[in-house]
Order: structure tokens, then sequence, then C-alpha cells
């Protein structure tokens, strides 16, 4: 099920929340959100539930032989089985078919095996139990005793299907405590609005307008102009899809008494692409710096052996996305800018102005966005061909004729993309706690609700763009 | 608590979300019908089984049930594009022009699919549904029913991908003036241009138009001996309207299908083919408006004068149009500042109209909409499986008018000529004999039908996934 569906917002949600709050103990509340989050995965895709209880209860186990065990040895033991169940699972579904169809499938073609149907969030929710095992593996959390609640850290709804990737860490005291409160409740409300607008309004009208590019074949016919603005659309289109969907978890986890780490900041605000990746899909990148990069030495082992861990850091970030070829350059291109950024190239951008480090930021961020775009390298590289006058006319009818037609929306979400609402508050002052600011805005989100359903309305089914992640 | 306001509110916003999900859960229609905003099957009420559940069927359907059966869909809808369009920069002549490509595409589509299914025989040869009869069918002078004497070539003097500003997306075919185009194998739709080509909308198969015409012959089995069937194929309004705005560019409009049918229906009598292209063509730029601006339809004015044709034919007295009298209905529907006017006709005698199941079951209904401000006034917008009017004239004679949705235009017009008028909406997936009480060729033989009319669309009408087979299927059994 997907928070930006009419049956999410008309039953879903509103029989979920009715329950939640009937009682107040957290047994009630933790019995109701495992119910009714099962239910939310399984709708269109019943038989993975089966795979996500399976990776669950074996890092259960494992981490309770954690837990009970005195030796190094064995517990290291057992930490290394649970993290290597889930991430089987993973590998079986999302990588399996992709290696071995690049590998001995060019040897012979009867070699190749079919790409299996990714159940989805795997890719989340396995990070997820990685963490809860490796934490009790680090002592720093005990075991959980109820395998209901460690289910319920894996499957709660807000964040099952495409994050934030929310580390058992942060999580565990409110597995066994939160509160729920009237103000969490409506800023919670607020959120989730905010979310489903970004979504349904802004990312899906910029999705309309990419549909209509002439992307075939890479973009074939795209001219310069078009080409730069197809690869914009889907900037602004993958920031407000996956951002909303992050707002609507933070939202929805706020109203039930979870508090959810913030996954964006602004990103298309940066000044590098260093602080582009600490404001963008942040619980991702806290996950890699956590688990793999710190374990692995960090920057504490000399420069070289930091250059190594980033090319590695960055190699699984793109592997994690997808399996094919233009994820993994996707992840290396990102690597060699960080890399060159360690090597001496943040010094470059030290003497420059903010608006040129901001608009090569943006450059090098919107070209990694067409490598992502494109299921293969040579129509990605047409692409950037194209933006760059590589047998490209200067501009064509038809990415003129997108422009003139999708222009106002996406104009208003790049600027809703940059922290223009911090500079407001700033502006307004004590006044942005006002009644009358407060009634606008309570206003302004109703308006936003009514229209994200309007457009429901008009919308055939529309996943998430990190959905297939 | 801080803020008691927003607590309120949000607490609202969740029991407003319930309500209406309650709401949409009593109110909503159940069953799978065709929007004539949209033109396609709105989603019904989705079959629940452990199957369609594993295989996701049934969630994907329920979403899209959900949506499509949404309170005021249409008005919702119409809300959130006037938020889009009042944001929209293209010029209103732009705007016209992509109108008319968007529909003009449907049909292509339609060719395309045509093309996939052509057999080798034919000589196939690539994408373009316009290089065809140059490539590959320059012997058909001498074997098609009309036929331009002139070689057809391609003009290619001013190619469209070496031209930014050019508006068209198809090459042209430069014809002599007069000239209808034709071949053997294939027959078409197209625009004349001033500068002497033409350009294609569509075309069509010979080997579908002569099952096509099979399955007129199989329907003529079905009526009296003195029982006519009367067909036509109604262009969508923005072909219209697209030459009414560019008359710099185009000049004219034509068909040759019509040619095509009536000879794979040689030594029939009593089928009578009609080509709206020819009988529209000289008033589609005059004062009275052929066909709408805010809709895709024919006006009741088109539809008038495709009748009176059709009723010569049958040499039945022709009834003018001002003795009609109408409900002038202005348009809900605004294109830059432009409404339409839809003459909803207020029949000559008492007339009852009736929804039919089950062969016999009559529910009454309203005969027109005189309250909606859309095309849906006429014939009270279509309705399933089967629709009869009792006329209030007596004459003896009863008929049958198979159509989409333009053939609610129309059959006000047949009111006092036939004691019954029947109706199906024939589009795909639309007909359910079960539903029906039968099939269509039962269903005549039980209400004894003398007449039939074929009223369809480009967009629906001989297209090969849908009359050419489907009503084949549905004729018999």
């Amino acid at each position: 099920m997907v928070f930006s569906s009419l049956a999410f917002l008309l039953y879903f949600f509103p029989i979920v929340l009715l329950f939640y709050f009937l009682r107040k103990d957290i047994k009630w509340k933790n019995g109701v959100l495992l119910v009714t989050s099962l239910f939310f995965y399984a709708w269109g895709e019943p038989v993975w539930i089966v795979a996500m209880v399976a990776s669950t209860l074996v890092n259960y186990y494992a981490a309770r032989r954690i837990a009970k065990s005195k030796k190094q040895k064995e517990r290291r033991m057992w930490m290394i089985l649970g993290v290597s169940v889930s991430a089987a699972f993973l590998f079986i579904f999302k990588y399996a078919a992709f290696i071995i169809n690049s590998t001995f499938g060019l040897v012979s073609p009867s070699l190749r095996i079919p790409v299996l149907e990714l159940p989805i969030g795997i890719s989340f929710y396995t990070f997820q139990v990685i963490t809860y095992t490796v934490d009790v593996y680090r002592k720093k959390q005990k075991a959980q005793k109820h395998f209901s609640r460690l289910l319920l850290y894996v499957c709660c709804f807000p964040q099952l299907i495409a994050g934030p990737i929310v580390q058992y860490n942060d999580i565990a005291a409110q597995l066994s405590e939160r509160k729920t409160a009237p103000d969490g409740f409506s800023q919670g409300m607020e959120r989730f609005i905010i979310g489903l607008g970004k979504k349904v309004i802004f990312a899906n009208i910029c999705g309309a307008a990419m549909t209509k590019m002439p992307l075939a074949g890479g973009g074939a016919a795209l001219s310069v102009v078009g080409a730069w603005y197809a690869a914009f659309l889907y900037t602004l289109q993958i920031y407000f899809d996956f951002s909303g969907y992050s707002d609507m978890a933070i939202g929805i986890g706020k109203i039930l008494g979870f508090e959810y780490k913030e996954n964006f900041d602004h990103p298309y605000a940066s000044l590098s692409v260093r602080e582009f990746w600490r404001r963008w899909h942040i619980s991702l990148g806290a996950f890699f710096r956590d688990y793999v990069y710190i374990p692995l030495g960090g920057n504490r082992k000399g420069l070289m052996r930091t250059v190594f861990n980033t090319l590695v850091v960055w190699s699984l970030t793109g592997f994690w996305h997808g399996a094919a070829w233009t994820f993994l350059v996707w992840g290396a291109y990102y690597g060699i800018i960080l890399t060159i950024d360690l090597l001496g190239g943040k010094k470059i951008t030290l003497v420059l102005p903010k608006p040129v480090n901001w608009l090569i930021t943006m450059v090098l961020v919107i070209i990694s966005w067409v490598i992502f775009y494109y299921p293969t390298l040579g129509q990605a590289f047409q692409h950037i061909g194209a933006m760059f006058g590589i047998g490209a006319k200067w501009i064509d009818s038809a990415s003129l004729q997108i422009i003139k037609t999708y222009s106002f929306f996406p104009l208003i979400a790049f600027i809703g993309s940059l922290p223009v609402g911090n500079t407001i508050k700033r502006i307004l002052g004590a006044r942005a706690d006002g009644k009358i600011v407060n009634t606008l805005r309570l206003a302004w989100m109703t308006g936003c609700l009514i229209l994200s359903i309007f457009y429901l309305v008009g919308q055939s089914y529309n996943p998430f763009i990190y959905f297939q992640f | 608590m801080k803020n008691k306001q927003a607590f309120t509110v949000a607490v609202l916003w969740i029991f407003a979300l319930s309500v209406a999900g309650i709401f949409l859960a009593f109110t909503s229609e159940k069953e799978s019908r065709i929007s004539d905003a949209e033109n396609r099957m709105l989603q019904g009420f989705p079959e629940l089984s452990v199957k369609t559940i594993f295989n996701d069927e049934f969630t994907t359907q329920f979403e899209a049930f959900l949506a499509d059966s949404f309170f005021e869909r249409d008005s919702v809808i119409g809300f959130t594009n006037g938020i889009l369009d009042s944001f929209n920069m293209l010029s209103k002549d732009e705007k016209i022009r992509i109108q008319a490509e968007k529909m003009e595409k449907e049909l292509q589509d339609v060719g395309r699919f045509s093309e996939e299914e052509r057999g080798e025989d034919e000589g196939e040869t690539g994408d373009s549904v316009i290089e065809e009869p140059v490539t590959d069918e320059p012997e058909a002078a001498d074997t098609a029913p009309v036929v331009t004497d002139e070689p057809i070539v391609l003009d290619n003097s001013d190619p469209v991908s070496e031209n930014e500003d050019d508006e068209e997306e198809s090459e042209n075919i430069a014809i002599a003036p007069g000239e209808i185009l034709i071949t053997d194998n294939t027959s078409y739709l197209w625009h004349e241009n001033l500068d002497g080509t033409i350009t294609i909308q569509y075309t069509y198969k010979r080997s579908d138009i002569a099952t096509y015409a099979n399955t007129l012959k199989l329907m003529q089995t079905y009526l009296p001996e003195d029982g006519n069937i009367l067909f036509t194929q109604v262009p969508l309004a923005s072909i219209a309207q697209r030459w009414r705005q560019q008359q710099n560019k185009y000049c004219g409009w034509g068909s040759s299908v019509e040619i095509m049918l009536e000879d794979c229906l040689e030594g029939t009598e009593r089928i009578h083919v009609f080509s709206t292209y020819d009988i529209l063509e000289p008033y589609v730029c005059g004062d009275v408006p052929m066909f709408y601006v805010t809709d895709h339809h024919w006006s009741a004015e088109g539809a008038y004068k495709v009748a009176v044709e059709m009723f010569k034919k049958l040499n039945l007295p022709i009834i003018p149009y001002e003795e009609y009298n109408y409900k002038a209905i202005r348009s809900k529907a605004v294109v830059d500042g432009e409404r339409d006017i839809f003459n909803v006709l207020y029949p000559l005698t008492p007339t009852h109209s009736y929804i039919v199941t089950k062969k016999d079951k009559l529910q009454e209904i309203d005969l027109m909409n005189y309250d909606a401000a859309t095309y849906r006034a006429y014939m009270n917008n279509t309705r399933y499986p089967w629709r009869k009017i009792v006329t209030g004239t007596n004459t003896g004679r009863r008929c049958l008018v198979i159509c989409d949705s333009f053939g609610n235009a129309f059959t006000p017009y047949l009111f006092a000529y036939y004691d019954e008028v029947h109706m199906v909406d024939f589009r795909k997936d639309g007909y359910s004999k079960s539903e029906a009480g039968g099939s269509i060729g039962y269903m005549m033989k039980y209400h004894e039908i003398d007449d039939v009319y074929i009223i369809t669309s480009t967009a629906n009408g001989l297209r090969k996934d849908n009359s050419i087979e489907y009503l084949r299927a549905h004729l018999k059994g």
C-alpha cells in the first residue's frame, strides 16, 4: 500500500488511528501497529511477508544467542550468521540474477537466470534488521525479548517500504514506551500533509512532464535545452517523491509517538557534493557511515585507506540502489567526486564564491540523476551528451512545448526545495507562532490535503520511485 | 497542549477522511462503466478471491475503483486540470494544435495496432502508416473501386525532422484536388492541405473492412426483408477543430474507408454506408458548429445533417431542424473563454425511456438530462446494458442504434420515425450478453427491430479490437 492512495487515506489511516488510540497501554498500541503493519505490507505483496518475518526471526534468534554468549568468537559467529542470512535474502532477490547474468550469462545465454520479483522494501528492512543484530553485538542495545516488538521495529508501516532506515539504537526505547500527545498528533498530521502534497502535487506533476519529454532511446531527439530541462524535472521529481515519502513517514511516526530522524535537509541548497550527501537520504548515509565506513577504519588509517573506504562505501551505495550497471556507475561517480574532494578539491571550493560552488554542485547532482534515471549507460550518456550539445540542436519544439506547459509547478518546486521556509520563519519572528499565522497555516494545510486528494482521483497508481529499491 | 486549534483541525481532517471513505463505500457505482469524458472503461468493484489477492489484481483494481468512483470525478479532474491549465503558458493556437494532435495520436495508435496485425503478404515495411501506399501498392489503380490515376508521391520538400517549427508530426502526400486516396488494400482518413498535399490521419486494412462487412451482412439476417442497416463513422471534434482553427493550412478532409466498405458489401441492397466526412465537409468552417470546442463530440446540428441523409435514403419525410424544440444549454467547460451550446431536443411526442436488463426487465429513466451542462445531457448519457425508448409515434417500425457516445446526439432525430428506438452502446467490453438478456442478434429478433443505425466515432468504430471483432462475437449466440 502507498501513503498517496485513496485506500490509505480514506480507510487504512483512519482505521489504524481509531484502534490505536482506543486504549492507552503500549501492548495494545504495539499489537494494533503490528497487525496493521503486516496488513499494510500484505496489500499487494502478501507472499513476501514470509521473507520479512523469516529474516527477522533469524536475527531475533541470533541476537538472543549473542546476548547469552560469553565468548567473543561465538558472539561474532552469531552476528555474522544473522547478518549473512538477511544479506543473503537481499542478494538472492536483488543481485543474484544481475551478477550471474553479467558473468556466466555472457559465456552462454543458457546460463542466464530470470530476474526475480523484488519484495517491496527489502533493501530498507534488511538494513534495519542488520542494525539490530550489530547493535546487540556491539552491546549498544540489549537483545529484544519479545519477537513481536522486534518484528514491529522491522515492519512498522510508516517506515517499512521506503525508509527512512531507522537504526535500532534510535528506536529501541520507543518500542516499549512512547508518548502520544495532541501536539505530536497535529504536528505529525501537518508533516504528513506536507509530504503528501510534495508527492502528489509536485513530484507527480514533474513526473508527468518528464513522461512527455522526448526521452526515448536516451533522448536521441532531445535538444540541449530539452535535455537540461528533462534532467531538471527528474531532479525535482526524485527529491519531492522521496522526501515527500519521508515527510509522511516521519509525520505518521510522530502521530503514533515515534520520533524518526530527519532524512532530508534541503539537499539542493548544498554548496558541495559532500554537503549534498549530508543532506540527502541522511539515514542511508548514517547506515553506511556507522556500519561500513567506520568499521573499515574510516579516516583514521591514512589518506589512501580513507580513499579506499570512500570508494567501497560509494560502490555499495550505488549497488544498494539497484542491480544495474547504471547504479554502479552512479555510485562510482560520487565515489570519484568525493575522492577528488578528499584529495584537495575542497580547497578549491573554499576560494570560489558561494553561488559558483552551488552551481557546480547542482550541475554534478543533476548529471548524476541522469545516470540514475536510465536503465542503460548508453542511454544515460546519450542524454548527458545532449546536455552538452553533442549531436543535439540548441532547442526543439517538443521540449519548448513542455517547458511552456509545465514551468510553473517545477519552478515553485525548485524554490520549495530550497530552505525558504526557514527564511519565512526568520522574517516572521515571534509572529510565526501567532494566532493569525497559525490559522492561515491550517487553512493552507487543509487546502493542500483537499488538492492532493483531488489530484489522486485523476492519477492512476503512482508508486514512489524509491519503492523499487 | 500548546496549540489546541491545530489539534482540533488535525482531528477534523481525520474525521473528514473517514466520512469520505464511508460515504464512498456506500454511494460508489460498483459496476464498471464507460466514461464518456475519458473515453475508457471505469473500474468496477474488483473480484475478491484468493487468486486475485495473491496476484495483486484485487489491490491494484481496488485502488483504481476508488479513484474511478470518487464523487463528482469528472468535476474533480476538471478542477485539477484547470489549475494546471491556468499556469500553462501556451498560446490558444498552440493549445488547439496540441489537443488536435492528441486526438490524432489516438487514431494513429489504433493505426499502429492495425499495422502490427498486418499480414506479411501485404508487404508491410515499416512503422509509418503514411509511406505504405507509395512503396507497396503502386498497382492499386487497376483494381481499386475508386482510385486516383495519378501516381502518388511523397512530398519531402519540407521534412519535419529538419524544421523545428513545423507543426506536423507526419509527412504529407501530394495528390490532385478532388482525388480520393484509396488502394486495393488500404483506405484512409486525411486532412487536405492548402499546399495541395494531404495529411493522413489513419489507415484501414482491407481485410479488416471485409471482416466488418461480413458482420454487417450477418446482422442483416436478423432483420426482416425490408430492414436496413445504416452505417457511418464520425470524426472526433479535434480533427474538425484543427481544420477550423487553421484555415491558413487546411482546406478540407476526406475518407475513403466508406468506399472500401461499400465495395466489400457489393451485392447487398439494404446496407447503406454514409461518409460523415463528405456530408459535413461544407459546414465544418461555417457559423453553425458541427463539432464542439469544449468536448470531443459532434454537435446536435452535425448529427442532424447526417441523420437527414440517412432518412433521405430510406425515403422518410424530413423534419426541418427548426421545427424541433431544443433546450440550449451552455457548456460548463470553457476553452480559452469559449463555451459550447448543447441543443438538447424536446421530443415531439410524449416519450418514455427505459433501461432494459435480462431481455425485458424495464426501469424507467429520464430521456434527457436537461440539467447537465455537458454532452451527457443528450440521451441522459449512455445507459447499460440496453436502452429502450418508447417514442409515442405510430409508424409500426422499430430501430436499434449501435453506437458509442456519438449516438447520443444523433438518436433523438429517430423518435419521429420509429415507435421504439433501442440503443446499445457498443464499445470494447461495454456489452454484456448476460445482463442484456442475449446476444445482439437475439435481442434484435426479440425486440423485432426493423432498421439498425451504426453511429460510432473513428476512435471506436472500425477498430480491429472493437467493432471488427467484438461486434461480430456478440452478434451471434
